[in-house]
């Protein structure tokens, strides 16, 4: 503990250095000084005054605990003397918390929990604040009800300033992602960054593939959420301050789900919406006898895209079962074991949609199992206080199915060969493993298939450590992981190789699993200072990741993290009745993608051979096949997050208030470049075939594989074989290679008020918001050349290479800022168990604007006219407003030779006077924008969007919800000061769409 | 609840009480035509003038003064005429439009709306046939794009003779999206004698000559006989054919180029010159826009690589290098906007495509009955247009002249060509190289 704790003192307050280190070693000798009591009692439920079985009582501080047994009677032995807090919860109840100063043992304790229901005075239904120190915000069942949601994702629109989704349905073959530390339009992979658990269970798209490969989906993106059953959750906490070291592998903002676990009745809920029906049951069954419980829960929810068509659909058959169990109570060292298993089948089909073409559908399985247990053991000796030991995997099915109707009037080339050199089709009957398959004319169905399928599972154990010096608190997290990801996709495949197009079998599931290691040590100390309190958490976690297979090999990274928080007092009798502040500083890794990792093949296939098509439809045609290969870059480095925040909490006659303000700037975001080879090679064209004195019909062509050279014999022997001539050409040969793009800024400050309740009208107000700056700026140089194919003014292949700073584009990266702000109405009666609550999501501030900088300055310039090619000599501002701007690469260079990097601006000048022909291709470089209006301010007015829900209680035996959301059809009008241009919310993005809602919840 | 309840109620009330009954109004709107200052040809009485607005189109005749005077509903809209004088034998076009012209309840009936009317000429070769919408697969699965052609035809009693011939699709690609050459409701080369080339071009490798009377099919895609797979397509398996295939140049998708007939030799293969991104060339699918021209003291290939004459990433064509072209309008929208300047097209024929449609050129019946022994060979009772099938924007071809089935039977066709393709093409029901 100590060690970790002394290195963020010396981190943070040099100055100290020596008295706290004195301190901070002091605590290993005298911790088992402090006199320990027992704390036992019962635990009831207030309405019926029955025992809550399973109850769970605890210490959070001392990480002491226990579980209630048949006749709600608890014990903890060996709690350390002086105040603590405990905590009594369980599934269906409202938490409790209870501080005592202890300095004896304390018995018969009686504690009556409320059923969390709308009879309660207080019920919260926006996201609350988390009560660990990192910051995080947690929806529980009550606020997860209200809103109703399809998806897991659309929770965030509680988060302070969040947004309605956009999204009326889930049918569709685009994943829906979490986004809460930056946006999948900003640069840095942000949603890639979020990491995801479910019970631990880690969801995690790092094996997906074909990240160059036009897939719908993208590996560099998060994981998609819809497979995630939507009723069985008791609560969603979303982590957007510096997380715990326990968890790795992310780096903006981590999202844990929590499944229901305990007693319960039968829940039934059936939910309707326009695209949208869910039935789901679910129950916690008591097996008795100290036999545990058994959760169970069901779930059907079919989306469809189109309430006219409804045939293409997402469906989600959930199934779940827990089993959770405390054994060795009597002996007060239990241990907790939880053991679920989950699985779903469904995904997108639109194999019954009347409107395809028949036998033509597309197909995206979203099958899931993931099994997960833990089991924490109360040792509670001096040397160790909780040993936990879990372990899960979660397997993903994803492969896809694209049935399409082909036709070709002509033979179609369909290249197969993964060997370099030139090739000629044959036909299918002819040589099935032709290196190049020529398709016969007609119709035909293509089945295409996209295997993915995802594995990881980890196994970690962890140990804590309590012990109180006087009244300091002290506990060390001690830990490690062992997670390894795989693929065990086929990879792209297709039903009948005989119609299959151009295509290379690449299977995912020989590639090797990668395994991530990882230790971590994290101490938190707590101290009482007057009505003060210190808390300070300090850690640090390392991961060893290995890639078998990968010339990557073996990377180790560190992210060292602290929070420290500091209250001032809580005192209810004061008008501020408490009042905090709270520091963090933290890295965080994200581990890079499969495709990152493994060099996925690709292949350039040139035409370099097309003789005429007879008159039947054949032909034969012949290409020029370059395998390639993802260049190994030895320089990757991982993609990291460094957070510094700053919170303050207080509570102002009776009115809550949270505000944090936090920056990230998240370093090496993993991209994508291109890279440029020079190639030569032959083309065969019909003009070289005109002069054969060999008819068509008894034509077989041959190419040499190495010299490209095609000849041309007749079948029937009667005329001499031919040599064709052929032109020489050169082109430029691309290949893709991983690499770190250029570092991406975020800074945010977000902010709850929970207004005091005003108790005639039993109505609350809550305004949360953020205000959030966002600078992102490629830099790093990329080649680029305007069209591989494009030609020059004598004829010949372009043969030019730009180099450009952030890419070739007008702009390298965008600025924008918002301000959006919520305000929610909550009026809560709980004489006849209703709540209804009108939210307002307002957009107070928006403002985007392209940037295109260097770090020499500007890297775009004013053109001098709206077709010139050269700077302005009088504008030089290219944010002055409605003008054209160009942008030069830094250098270029020639297939001629190159080696030699020419500047290009320099020359491009010259040329201009001096060599036209040089000038006009050379201007083909020249990025220009299209529109006047690309780099002007875009600031949009204000505009809002209002939902409306309510929850009624029918007895305690069903409840009712309804929602609307943008209940008003808002229709108003935004103006974008980018084009002076006026634009309807109706239809935008900017609003989510009228939508609404019931969901009908039966407890039997 | 109960006052969410009564906001919306009072919301619904306070709605439902603005609603009143509208009655129509009727406007008196007068066009001067004014001919251009350099012409010794001036206003003239029977010279039709159109209205066309969103709902309703009007036709009236000027007087002597050279005005028409309209009575017409409140609208938007567009307003055109077309005039041919001749002269020693040489005939002079003069073209006018006007779009997005309001007449709102605020109409002053004394205000004139001055017409200006450009002159043009008429062309050797004319742009007779589009096609490009496709036509239906035997296994009713969709569309077969890739059989879209364009047919030049020597319009004149001389032979024709050209020696950098091009074919090109002004840009943007479609009339109903956003056109940024349109700045303040006024196209940016009005005036300025040039019009926006899009994406690239073809050229013809060398001179091409083409008799009275006669055509060059030039296939722009799957230059084979298409009929083997899809019966209704097109056969392009044709000695005399030309095709639009380099696959040393940029346009080389796969699905759109694949290697024409044999029997079409090398020689009738167009070159590409691309200045886009692009691996198809396309004149636009669904409003076409195509147009021919010939490059002037400059050669095909210079012209293209020339970096100084682009504009908004178009090429800028000098108008007096235009033979010829034709603006396709989108059937389906009421949002196209013109393209070509009036001295090139001044009107617009209306498209769609998947329905095995393509633009047609309409039969100057005065002209051609004019030829000598012509008459007799003329085939009437033309049904091809699409007037039934398409209520709004399906055309036809007012002569009544079919024109293929004449050529078949040895008749000689003159289109019209006023430069004004609402008067001289049609929208028709069934390419005509379709045999089936």
């Amino acid at each position: 503990m100590s060690l970790i704790t002394v290195v963020f003192i010396e981190f943070i307050q040099p100055n100290l250095k020596r008295s706290m280190l004195l301190f901070a070693v002091s605590l290993g000798f005298v911790g088992q000084l402090a006199a320990q009591y027992t704390i036992s009692g019962k635990v009831f439920n207030r309405r019926n005054q029955e025992p809550v079985e399973f109850a769970i009582v605890s210490v959070p501080a001392s990480g002491l605990w226990a579980n209630a047994n048949a006749k709600g009677e608890f014990i903890i032995k060996n709690i350390p003397a002086g105040k603590i807090k405990l905590t009594v919860q369980y599934l269906g109840f409202v938490k409790k918390e209870y501080d005592y100063v202890l300095d004896k043992n304390l018995t018969g304790l009686i504690f009556l929990l409320d059923e969390d229901n709308l009879t309660l005075s207080q019920v919260e239904i926006t996201a609350k604040k988390g009560t660990d120190l990192a910051t995080s915000f947690v929806l529980d069942r009550q606020a997860l009800d209200h809103i109703q949601m399809l998806n897991v994702t659309d929770a965030t629109a509680l988060l302070p300033g969040g947004k309605t989704t956009g999204s009326t349905n889930i049918a569709t073959t685009g994943a829906q992602r979490f986004q809460i530390n930056g946006t999948t339009n900003q640069l840095g992979n942000a949603t890639f960054g979020v990491g995801l658990e479910i019970d631990g269970v880690r969801i995690t798209n790092n094996a997906l593939r074909d990240a160059t490969n036009g897939s719908a989906d993208n590996p560099v993106a998060g994981p998609d959420t819809k497979n995630i059953s939507t009723s069985n959750i008791e609560s969603i906490e979303v982590i957007t301050g510096i997380p715990s070291v326990e968890h790795g592998d992310m780096t903006n903002g981590m999202v844990r789900i929590n499944t229901r676990k305990g007693i319960s009745p039968y829940l039934i809920e059936l939910s309707t919406q326009p695209n949208n029906k869910r039935i789901a049951l679910s129950k916690g069954i008591n097996l008795g006898r100290d036999n545990g419980v058994l959760n169970f829960s069901l779930d059907y929810t079919k989306s469809i895209s189109n309430i006219a068509s409804p045939y293409t659909a997402y469906d989600r058959n959930s199934v779940s079962i827990n089993y959770n169990n405390t054994f060795n109570k009597k002996r007060g060292q239990p241990i907790s074991l939880n053991v679920g298993l989950t699985g779903n089948i469904g995904g997108y089909n639109s194999e019954n949609d009347p409107d395809l073409f028949l036998n033509t559908y597309t197909k995206v399985n979203d099958n899931v199992i993931r099994a997960n247990f833990s089991a924490k053991w109360l040792i509670n000796k001096p040397w160790i206080t909780n040993l936990e030991a879990s372990g899960n995997i979660n397997y993903n099915d994803k492969l896809s199915e694209v049935s399409t109707r082909e036709s070709a009037t002509a033979s179609k080339a369909s290249v197969r060969t993964k060997n370099e050199g030139y090739h000629v089709g044959q036909t299918f009957e002819t040589n099935p493993d032709a290196a190049i398959v020529l398709l016969p004319r007609g119709s035909w169905y293509e089945i295409k298939y996209s295997d993915n399928k995802l594995i990881n599972y980890n196994a970690r154990l962890k140990a804590s450590l309590f012990k109180k010096i006087g009244k300091i608190d002290n506990n060390l997290l001690v830990g490690g992981d062992f997670s390894v990801s795989g693929n065990n996709g086929r990879g792209t495949y297709y039903g009948d190789l005989k119609y299959a197009p151009s295509w290379r079998e690449y299977r995912y599931d020989q590639e090797s699993f990668t395994n991530n290691y990882a230790a971590y040590a994290e101490n938190t100390l707590t101290i009482p200072i007057n009505r003060s309190n210190l808390q300070l958490i300090t850690g640090v976690r390392s991961e060893l990741t290995a890639i078998n297979g990968s010339e990557y090999g073996n990377i180790t990274n560190w992210s060292p993290r602290a929070n420290v928080k500091y209250t001032f007092w809580e005192r209810a009798d004061h008008l501020v009745s408490d009042l905090n502040v709270k520091l963090g500083w933290g890295k965080t890794v994200k581990l890079p993608g499969f495709d990152a990792l493994y060099s996925t093949p690709s292949f350039i296939d040139i035409l370099t051979f097309s003789p005429g098509t007879t008159a039947n439809g054949e032909t034969f045609y012949g290409y020029y096949t370059m395998p390639r290969r993802r260049i190994f870059n030895p320089d990757l480095k991982w993609q990291s997050n460094v957070q510094r925040e700053i919170a303050i909490g207080a509570t102002i006659a009776g009115n809550r208030i949270f505000i944090t303000a936090a920056q990230d700037k998240t370093n090496n975001p993993y991209n994508f470049n291109t890279v440029y080879e020079q190639f030569f090679y032959k083309q065969t064209t019909q003009a070289h075939l005109e002069a054969s004195n060999i008819p068509a019909a008894n034509r077989i062509y041959t190419v040499n594989p190495s010299s490209g050279i095609v000849t041309v014999t007749d079948k029937t022997g009667v005329v001499p074989t031919e040599t064709l001539s052929y032109n020489p050409m050169y082109t430029f040969m691309t290949s893709t290679k991983y690499g770190n793009g250029s570092p991406v800024t975020r800074n945010r400050i977000t902010w709850t008020v929970d207004f005091k309740q005003i108790k005639a009208l039993r109505t609350t107000l809550r305004v949360d918001g953020n205000y959030n700056y966002y600078k992102g700026l490629e830099e790093t140089l990329s080649a680029y050349m305007p069209n591989s194919s494009q030609l020059m003014a004598n004829g010949q292949p372009y043969k030019y290479i730009g180099f450009f700073v952030g890419g070739a584009r007008t702009s390298n990266g965008d600025i924008t800022k918002s301000l959006d702000m919520n305000f929610t109405v909550t009026t809560h009666i709980p004489t006849i168990r209703l709540i209804v609550s009108a939210r307002i999501e307002g957009s107070f501030f928006k403002f985007s604007r392209n940037i295109s900088e260097s770090a020499k300055g500007n890297r775009g310039f004013v053109l001098n006219s709206r077709e010139g090619y050269e700077p302005s000599a009088t504008e030089t501002d290219i944010y002055g407003g409605n003008r054209f701007i160009g942008v030069y690469p830094e250098y270029y260079i020639s297939i001629d030779d190159p080696s030699v990097k020419i500047p290009f601006a320099e020359k491009f000048l010259w040329a201009k006077d001096n060599d036209l022909a040089l000038y006009n291709e050379l201007a083909k470089m020249v990025i220009k924008t299209g529109q006047n209006y690309t780099f002007n301010s875009n600031n949009l007015s204000n505009y809002y969007s209002a939902n409306f829900s309510v929850t009624k209680e029918i007895g305690r035996f069903a409840s009712l919800s309804f929602f609307a959301n943008n209940f008003f059809n808002n229709m108003a009008k935004v103006r974008s000061t980018w084009t002076n241009t006026e634009s309807s919310l109706f239809g935008s993005s900017y609003i989510p769409p009228f939508n609404y809602g019931a969901t009908l919840r039966l407890k039997m | 609840m109960r006052k969410i309840v009564y906001l919306m109620l009072f919301t619904m009330v306070v709605f439902l009480s603005c609603k009143k009954d509208k009655t129509v109004q009727i406007h008196s709107v007068t066009v001067q035509l004014a001919y251009p200052a350099n012409t010794s040809f001036s206003v003239t009485e029977g010279v039709t003038v159109k209205l066309a607005g969103k709902g309703s189109a009007f036709e009236v005749k000027t007087n002597a003064e050279g005005k028409a005077t309209f009575f017409v509903p409140t609208d938007i809209y567009e307003i055109s005429a077309s005039d041919v004088r001749s002269s020693a034998g040489t005939a002079f076009i003069y073209n006018g439009l006007k779009s997005n012209v309001a007449i709102t309840d605020g109409w002053n009936t004394t205000d004139v709306i001055k017409l200006d009317l450009v002159e043009s000429k008429t062309s050797q070769l004319v742009i007779k046939e589009v096609f490009i919408g496709g036509t239906i697969k035997d296994d009713n699965s969709g569309n077969f794009s890739y059989d879209g052609y364009i047919v030049i035809y020597n319009n004149s009693s001389y032979v024709a003779s050209t020696t950098n011939l091009c074919i090109g699709a002004i840009g943007p690609q479609t009339t109903q999206t956003t056109n940024n050459f349109y700045v303040n409701d006024k196209l940016m080369y009005e005036g300025e004698n040039w019009i926006p080339l899009n994406t690239g071009f073809w050229y013809f490798q060398q001179g091409l000559t083409i008799e009275p009377g006669k055509q060059v099919v030039v296939a722009l895609y799957n230059a084979v006989n298409n009929t083997l797979t899809h019966s209704r397509s097109i056969n392009f398996d044709n000695k005399d054919y030309y095709v639009t295939y380099d696959i040393a140049g940029q346009f080389k998708n796969a699905n759109y180029y694949i290697a024409p007939a044999a029997s079409i030799p090398t020689s009738h293969y167009l070159k590409s010159m691309a200045f886009g991104t692009g691996n198809a060339w396309t004149p636009g699918v669904i409003s076409p826009g195509v147009f021919l021209f010939e490059t002037k003291g400059t050669t095909p290939i210079a012209f293209g690589a020339d970096a100084t004459n682009l504009v908004l990433s178009h090429k800028k064509v000098p108008t007096d290098w235009v033979i010829d072209g034709i603006e396709g309008f989108n059937l389906g929208s009421t949002a196209n906007k013109k393209r070509f300047l009036p001295s090139i097209d001044a009107g617009y024929v209306y498209h769609t495509n998947r329905k095995e449609y393509s633009i047609y050129r309409n039969v100057d019946e005065a002209a051609t009955k004019a030829i000598a022994g012509n008459e007799a060979k003329l085939k009437y009772g033309y049904s091809l247009g699409t007037v039934a099938q398409e209520t709004t924007g399906g055309t036809t071809d007012p002569s009544g002249i079919d024109a293929e089935a004449s050529i078949a039977n040895g008749a000689r066709i003159i289109y019209k060509d006023t430069n004004n393709s609402t008067n001289d093409a049609h929208l028709r029901s069934k390419a005509s190289l379709r045999t089936n």
